[in-house]
């Protein structure tokens, strides 16, 4: 089933292009990613899935209803999470918790105290007590106390400490293990990596790529060299692609037979090389800095 | 009602603030009534007449001050000033209901539950005009019981607590509209000072309009703009409610909320 869907999906702001014509199909099931850096519009994304904000072009789906006429009814089944979290300051975690649960018309308290439990939340302190990761684990735990189909996270990291971060993540894990979808934004490289099946790469409102990370990365070698001089016509026989050449070092990527690569660089006078998988980190900043610019891009090599 | 419940707890606090500043005021000014019966202040203006122009005592209700023959004329005169403090409290609710979630980024919250915005709408413009309702109906027993201990035996009992439930009738009346508009001005002015700045100067700007209608006949229509000119209480103690005037308003009203359903249904929410 088709969880989340935007067709030519465009939103300005007055002259501001924040997003334009976004595609994109998260499954049921998936943990989806969507990264980007700051501007890039994933929030503005969120907004719109959310029907905060409505499209000048294009519509948005979730759970194949549409988000801007069917805001109420796909929201019994959504969890959200917002990059800053704010409530009144003299709210406690219960009173926030009890109150979602009534909003969803739900009488059982079993999943509050689970939630409680999990997160090691405190129930009767005021907000305006609260750390901030405190503040966003309650946040997280109104996005999940309905157990919903579908969590939809803006920065979900954000604000949270190390050990905070650990259990939100675990949670979120441990939900989609049991079928709930997941669409997350981020800022965090490490958290789109180790969490999501697929990302899309946001640059300037526009989708530059969409990657499968379960197949992808495992295929992608970033290579570097160090050395006095360098034939470039060995890498152009390899097929590498450039990623930083110097004068004593060369960066490339590498997709193919990992013996050709070795046999290769056998015969060149190396100083040093490393050879690595490429990280989701290696692939953002080759295409946010400078590797790609178009929107039609390849992977890797 | 989830939203209902948890905005009219939020109104509480402000609420009870209101009602006890109003009634303590309330009670201090019935106070006064014994020492005004004898028209001590209509002589105080009558001998002052010519120190302060017209306008001037216009502006502030001063124009034509009766003898205070009975407690109801007395109430209704100090009704008028009462009347403003009032819909002041109504209308700064209204203008601050619903972009106060934008401001304070509760709206994030607010909307990812199963809600829809005409939804949203409904249950803070309920909770709010019932918290309005409340501190109107908490004053109305109040001045029912002050008009009871001051009443000067000149008048019917029942006509004395008519005339004062007329009174409060129309201040109920005067902060639904202001309300109303305030709320029409949350909806589309998402800055909640401006918002608010919008809606006193509007209750000021009609109770200025108000007196300008009385100076002069050739302006007397501006009268039909000022709620709190057209439920003045003299007014209604001397000729009671106008039907017309109370469904002129009450269309309007009706119009405002519409257009308040409008606005917010369409409206991008501003999210800091």
């Amino acid at each position: 089933m088709k969880i989340i869907e935007t067709v030519h999906l465009t939103k300005n702001y007055g002259q501001t292009l924040a997003l334009k014509n976004v595609n994109l199909l998260v499954e049921e099931g998936e943990i989806y990613g969507l990264v980007g850096p700051i501007g890039a519009g994933k929030s503005t994304l969120i907004k719109l899935l959310l029907n905060f904000i409505f499209p000048n072009i294009g519509h948005a789906t979730i759970f194949e209803l549409n988000c801007a006429k069917n805001s109420a009814k796909i929201k019994k089944k959504v969890g959200y999470v917002p990059s800053d979290v704010h409530y009144s300051p003299d709210v406690t975690a219960g009173e926030l918790l009890k109150t979602t649960l009534a909003f969803h018309r739900i009488q059982s308290e079993a999943s509050m105290l689970s939630l409680y439990e999990a997160l090691e939340i405190e129930s009767t302190r005021p907000w305006v007590e609260l750390s901030i990761s405190d503040q966003k684990k309650i946040g997280i735990a109104c996005a999940m106390v309905h157990e919903p189909r579908l969590l939809i996270l803006d920065d979900p990291g954000k604000g949270l400490d190390p050990a905070a971060k650990r259990q939100v993540f675990e949670l979120l894990r441990e939900a989609n293990q049991k079928g709930t979808s997941i669409f997350l934004a981020s800022n965090s490289l490490t958290e789109i990596q180790d969490y999501c099946t697929r990302v899309a790469l946001l640059k300037e409102g526009r989708v530059i790529r969409i990657e499968d990370l379960t197949k992808v990365r495992k295929k992608v070698k970033i290579v570097e060299l160090w050395g006095e001089a360098f034939d470039f016509r060995d890498l152009e026989i390899l097929g590498g692609r450039m990623l930083n050449v110097t004068e004593k070092s060369v960066k490339f990527s590498y997709e193919g037979d990992v013996e050709k690569l070795l046999k290769t660089l056998s015969m060149m006078t190396l100083k040093d090389v490393t050879i690595k998988n490429a990280s989701l980190e290696d692939e953002f900043l080759d295409y946010y800095e400078g590797g790609h610019g178009s929107d039609t891009l390849e992977i890797g090599i | 009602m989830t939203l209902l419940k948890s905005e009219f707890k939020s109104l509480f606090r402000g609420l009870v603030l209101w009602t006890g500043i109003l009634a303590l005021i309330l009670i201090i000014v019935m106070a006064f009534f014994p020492f005004m019966k004898a028209g001590v202040l209509a002589d105080l203006i009558e001998v002052n007449r010519s120190v302060f122009p017209m306008p001037l005592l216009a502006l502030f209700g001063l124009a034509r001050v009766p003898i205070f023959s009975n407690v109801t004329i007395y109430f209704a005169f100090v009704m008028q000033y009462f009347n403003v403090a009032v819909v002041i409290y109504a209308s700064l609710r209204g203008a601050a209901s619903l972009n106060k979630e934008e401001r304070d980024g509760t709206i994030t919250y607010l909307y990812a539950q199963p809600i829809t915005r005409s939804g949203i709408v409904a249950e803070k413009m309920a909770a709010n005009f019932w918290a309005y309702g409340m501190l109107v109906m908490i004053l109305w027993a109040l001045a029912l019981i002050l008009a009871l201990i001051f009443s000067t035996g000149s008048q019917a009992v029942w006509e004395m607590l008519f005339q004062v439930s007329q009174i409060y009738l129309g201040t109920f009346v005067i902060g639904i509209i202001f309300m109303a508009l305030g709320f029409f001005f949350s909806a589309i002015i998402a800055n909640l000072w401006k918002a608010r700045t919008v809606a006193i100067a509007l209750v000021l700007g009609t109770y200025l309009m108000g007196v300008i209608s009385s100076l002069a006949d050739a302006v007397e229509f501006l009268k039909v703009l000022s709620p709190l000119n057209l439920f003045d209480p003299s007014r209604i103690i001397a000729r009671g409610i106008d039907l017309r005037d109370l469904s002129l308003w009450g269309g309007m009203v009706i119009i405002v909320v519409i257009m308040t359903f409008v606005s917010y249904s369409k409206k991008d929410f501003k999210i800091t």
